[in-house]
């Protein structure tokens, strides 16, 4: 049976998704019980969203037609759910009189950090709040402890203020992993695949020694950390954090478990291939419940991820808002349904493994955001951030009811203090992910008007 | 298509600056953030984004003159210059090593590679990996991991590991002096009592299973202590605050800024003796340090990584890509050469700003042989003249140009001159508008080069920064995308490379030439006080705040002088009081 597993990952690996979403159905899942749903959260960022008008599904409701670029999602269309009519809080400045006093470097720059946070750019040239998985990580990781508290991936994030999306507090980006063999190394190093229930000296004889280490440097640290002033404190906690997170994965050492680790093919020149491999590995990592909430980030706030055949993201979005002409639309038609093609595979495979009475992807809310996108009706142009190409999928089990777009209310025009209704921010909807955790927060992120989730999404 | 891209994304860039006035934002005055502005924000240079902190007051008519931060008030030292003076000395914190100094700091103790590719990058201040923020999870894993394996390497020899007797009745005998012994060297200070009795019973924890797992256990512990990971700094008891620094944590920053390593034998001993509690020995440490190779060594990364030329060798510039040329080795060779040069500048007692961006020589090997226009055997001992004055220093450097501008444009003395004017100058750009408006750009195919360049400057919008960058751009204009020199372009046009610096403290004017231009920055009083903050934020991991004022302006004095020796600069910051003193110590 188990070598019998490892060579249907194999041939996963080899064969790519077609094959895969069939085998998948028989590895070994068995971090959960049978009826058992883990509440999970995914988000995931890649540069410049989506060219508004061949985005948005037309019809609301649940009867809505995906948009053009979106076509590859069609198989899980009653997994999506579309929310349209928000505005990104960190673009808002011609409405919003904090932006004067908060608005900070480009539009990447604030989008980038804006984008799962709902705030503005703090002292520190970083965000000035934690991101929504952050926050609802700690939320789960306080009522059930798993391995890793979340697993952050990336591609070519690159660096600086413009290359982080996602943030541990204020000021303090997560540091996500790029290389998959580190990532399979961290994350599955520890997990032994032995017989359920089952246990040896060995094992035991290596976590003692494991929990001794781990015991003398905690020693050690807490010496240290009786004895300094306010500037070292938040390293000190941080690292026994960290410290304790070790400890608390020692648990996996005892040989119950019975989920597999995924096959980690050779570095690729192909950012395709990479990105896919980090939600292979996500996919197994959720599986074997080391985590319960995953970020992946592709690309940063100026691009960074290529396609051959394309001119780049960035440019192409900025030839859209220049010239206009239908070549450049279709350049960006192309980039839209490129990323349509690799968040399906994502579905794909989180919707392959059966999990307590549905999937995975229906215990999984997963939510795709960017750090702009570009308009088309209400303004023409590059990075702009009215009608937010966000977009979520899965997680019905616990969060919202799939399979529908969700039409809010804004203004029909660029004059938008007078034309109707004012736009909803992009932080209502982080404030609805929250509550889908089970978290008491009516505001998420420094920008929050104040108005709770968003209407009709519950 | 993809040209005519380019051209759009430039313009776009360049209404976007266009509410600059023309005047240069001066430094924030009291960069004093040391809670969560440190280790986190990066250059302008770095991310395209816009600035960090920094940036002296010129072109405002203020009278501050000196510090790349602009923390400092004119010339001359400032009088808080005193060690019983808390304002002479900023609060730092704690740095965690940085990959390199974990992976030499394993190799000198242990003589084993260690393999650091399970750490999370260094976290940055400035362009400068310093790793000053706290660490995450994935961190703390990979020490785990890392410690992992180094001790279990370590103990296959154990008898080389303790130099002693580890069987029979010595074992325990041995063991307590390894941890005595290989504890201090490791934790770069005496062990405490309760440290010594905590890794003994970790000791005999292992022990049931073999002496060399009880080592193991020990050395896996102390490769995961606060006391090796981190540069602990507690100050002298008693001392007050600033407090005055141990001698061996005086040792510890000396080794970490000159060698990025832990302190050899020779200085261990110097501390441990208490020699390094006064300036002279300091001083006399410092100076043999800085006659090793080692040192060498980090002139050429404090160098790589101000120019960021780490994006040759880490998969940036992927448009660039491109060129077939422009390959692995090409990239390789092209950073080799500004090591070597950094080396023989050293070596030949040049370590200087001045010869930075004026020497006639060159390193060229493999790939960038033919880049020069150069055979093999036109070299000596792998060095060559450029008697014909072609270039000037690592300014005009292949490497150098290949990184700016980042993408193909025919704009790229936009980016070269950004370069210069903010990371070697130290001036801050205004960030671009919040609006961004597009007009359509002239085609590049007809218009002649020169002109098209100095449409940002024809444009009024525009003019107000463009003038502050471009202006020095054009004198790059010689070296193509990869750093060829050229006296025409592929148009056919002859290439115009004069231009002018304007809005600077002290260098303002025209030059003719990239030479010309080398020589106004070498000279150049803005540009010695940037270099010292910026060997400030390499030294320190933080930003220069108000208090850090002495230090940075007394630095920037040395730098000043002459033609700006390198070592000479950096023996009278490490003797500064700023160096052996801290603030921030219970």
């Amino acid at each position: 049976m188990k070598a019998a597993a490892s060579r249907r990952q194999f041939i996963q690996s080899i064969v790519g998704a077609a094959a895969a979403s069939k085998l998948m159905n028989l590895m070994p899942h068995a971090a959960f019980a049978a009826g058992e749903a883990p509440k999970r959260l995914l988000c995931v960022f890649h540069p410049m969203g989506y060219l508004e008008n061949s985005f948005w599904p037309s019809g609301e409701g649940s009867s809505f037609r995906l948009g053009e670029t979106q076509t590859a999602l069609e198989p899980y269309k009653s997994k999506l759910l579309y929310v349209d009519g928000l505005m990104r809080s960190d673009r808002a400045y011609w409405e919003d009189a904090r932006w004067k006093v908060h608005g900070k470097d480009n539009e990447h720059g604030s989008g980038i950090n804006g984008s799962f946070t709902g705030s503005w750019i703090g002292d520190s040239g970083f965000a000035a709040s934690a991101s929504i998985d952050q926050l609802v990580a700690n939320h789960l990781f306080a009522q059930k402890p798993t391995p890793f508290k979340t697993i952050d991936l990336a591609v070519a994030k690159g660096g600086g203020p413009h290359g982080s999306a996602f943030f541990a507090a204020a000021g303090t980006p997560v540091k996500p992993m790029e290389a998959r063999k580190q990532a399979f190394d961290t994350l599955f190093a520890n997990l032994k695949t032995g017989t359920p229930g089952g246990d040896d000296a060995a094992l035991q004889k290596e976590k003692a020694q494991k929990q001794r280490v781990i015991d003398t440097v905690r020693a050690e640290f807490k010496a240290v950390c009786s004895r300094i002033g306010a500037e070292e404190k938040a390293m000190c906690d941080q690292h026994l954090a960290g410290i304790a997170q070790l400890e608390s994965r020692l648990a996996s050492l005892q040989g119950g478990a019975s989920c597999a680790k995924p096959i980690v093919g050779a570095p690729s020149s192909e950012q395709s291939v990479e990105m896919r491999g980090q939600m292979d590995l996500i996919r197994s990592a959720f599986a074997c419940d080391l985590a319960r909430v995953a970020t992946l980030q592709f690309g940063g706030a100026d691009g960074g991820i290529e396609a051959s055949g394309i001119p780049g993201q960035h440019e192409t979005t900025h030839a859209v808002g220049d010239s206009g002409t239908q070549s450049v639309i279709e350049d960006h038609k192309k980039w839209d349904a490129l990323w349509a093609k690799d968040m399906a595979y994502l579905l794909q495979q989180l919707n392959s493994v059966n999990e307590g009475n549905g999937t995975m992807l229906d215990n999984t809310l997963i939510l795709v955001g960017s750090d702009t996108n570009t308009g088309q009706t209400i303004i023409r142009g590059a990075h702009q951030g009215y009608r937010a190409t966000y977009w979520m999928a899965g997680g019905s089990n616990f969060a919202f009811k799939t399979g529908r777009t969700l039409k809010l209310p804004y203004p029909v025009s660029n004059d938008f203090h007078r034309n109707g209704p004012m736009w909803t921010y992009h932080n209502a909807l982080l404030v609805s992910i929250a509550k889908a955790f089970g978290m008491n927060l009516n505001a998420v992120g420094t920008w929050d008007q104040g108005k709770g989730p968003v209407p009709g999404l519950a | 298509m993809r040209r005519r891209n380019g051209s759009v994304v430039l313009l776009s860039f360049c209404l976007g600056l266009g509410a600059c006035s023309g005047s240069i934002r001066p430094g924030d005055s009291t960069t004093a953030d040391d809670g969560d502005g440190e280790g986190g924000a990066r250059t302008p240079g770095r991310t395209g984004g816009n600035g960090g902190p920094g940036g002296p007051g010129g072109g405002t008519g203020g009278g501050s003159v000196t510090g790349g931060a602009g923390v400092t008030g004119g010339g001359g030292t400032p009088s808080a210059c005193i060690a019983s003076n808390a304002t002479a000395v900023g609060a730092g914190k704690w740095r965690r090593l940085t990959r390199r100094q974990y992976a030499n700091t394993v190799k000198d103790l242990l003589g084993i590679e260690a393999n650091t590719s399970n750490f999370l990058a260094d976290s940055t201040t400035g362009v400068f990996a310093t790793n000053t923020l706290p660490p995450q999870e994935i961190d703390v894993a990979g020490y785990a991991s890392a410690a992992e394996a180094i001790a279990a390497k370590a103990v296959e020899d154990p008898a080389k590991l303790t130099g002693c007797n580890v069987s029979g009745a010595d074992a325990d005998t041995c063991a307590a002096k390894f941890i005595k012994e290989f504890g201090a060297r490791a934790y770069r200070r005496e062990l405490s009592a309760e440290e010594i009795a905590n890794l003994t019973t970790t000791y005999k924890a292992g022990k049931a299973d073999g002496v060399a797992v009880g080592l193991r256990l020990v050395l896996q512990s102390m490769l995961q202590s606060p006391s090796f990971l981190y540069m602990v700094e507690m100050g002298q008891a008693g001392t007050g605050s600033p407090a005055r620094l141990t001698s061996l944590e005086v040792a510890t920053r000396l080794s970490y800024l000159l060698w990025n390593t832990t302190p050899d034998a020779e200085l261990f001993a110097a501390a441990r003796a208490g020699k390094l509690d006064t300036v002279d020995g300091v001083k006399g440490q410092a100076k043999r340090l800085m006659t090793d190779q080692r040192f060498a060594g980090t002139l050429a990364d404090f160098h790589s990584q101000l120019l960021h030329l780490y994006k040759l060798t880490e998969g940036d510039l992927i448009k660039k890509d491109k060129a077939p040329e422009f390959d692995s080795a090409m990239r390789v060779a092209m950073v080799n050469e500004v090591k070597s040069f950094v080396a023989d500048a050293f070596a030949s007692g040049q370590a200087n700003v001045k010869n930075l961006f004026t020497s006639r020589y060159g390193f060229p090997s493999g790939p960038t042989v033919a880049l020069y226009g150069l055979t093999p055997s036109q070299l000596t001992n792998g060095r060559y003249e450029f008697k014909d004055g072609t270039r000037s220093g690592l300014l005009t450097s292949p490497a150098l140009m290949a990184v700016e501008p980042p993408i193909p444009t025919p704009y790229g003395a936009v980016h070269r001159g950004k370069m210069v004017r903010t990371v070697l100058m130290c001036d801050e750009l205004p960030p671009p508008p919040k609006e961004l408006k597009f007009m359509t750009p002239p085609d590049a195919a007809t218009v002649p080069q020169r002109v098209l360049l100095e449409q940002h400057q024809n444009e009024p919008s525009c003019a107000g920064c463009h003038r502050l960058m471009d202006s020095i751009g054009f004198g790059l204009e010689n070296y193509d995308a990869l750093g060829r020199h050229r006296t025409k372009y592929p148009k056919g046009e002859t290439v115009n490379s004069s231009g002018e610096i304007v809005a600077s403290q002290d260098i303002d004017g025209r030059f003719a030439n990239p030479q010309e231009l080398g020589a106004k920055l070498g000279s150049s009083k803005q540009v010695r006080a940037c270099l010292g903050t910026h060997w400030f934020r390499y030294a320190y991991g933080r930003e220069p705040s108000a208090d850090d004022a002495c230090a940075v302006a007394s630095f920037a004095d040395a730098l000043g002088q002459g033609d700006g020796d390198l070592p000479s600069s950096l023996l009278s910051f490490v003797s500064s009081d700023a160096f052996r003193f801290r603030r921030g110590v219970q």
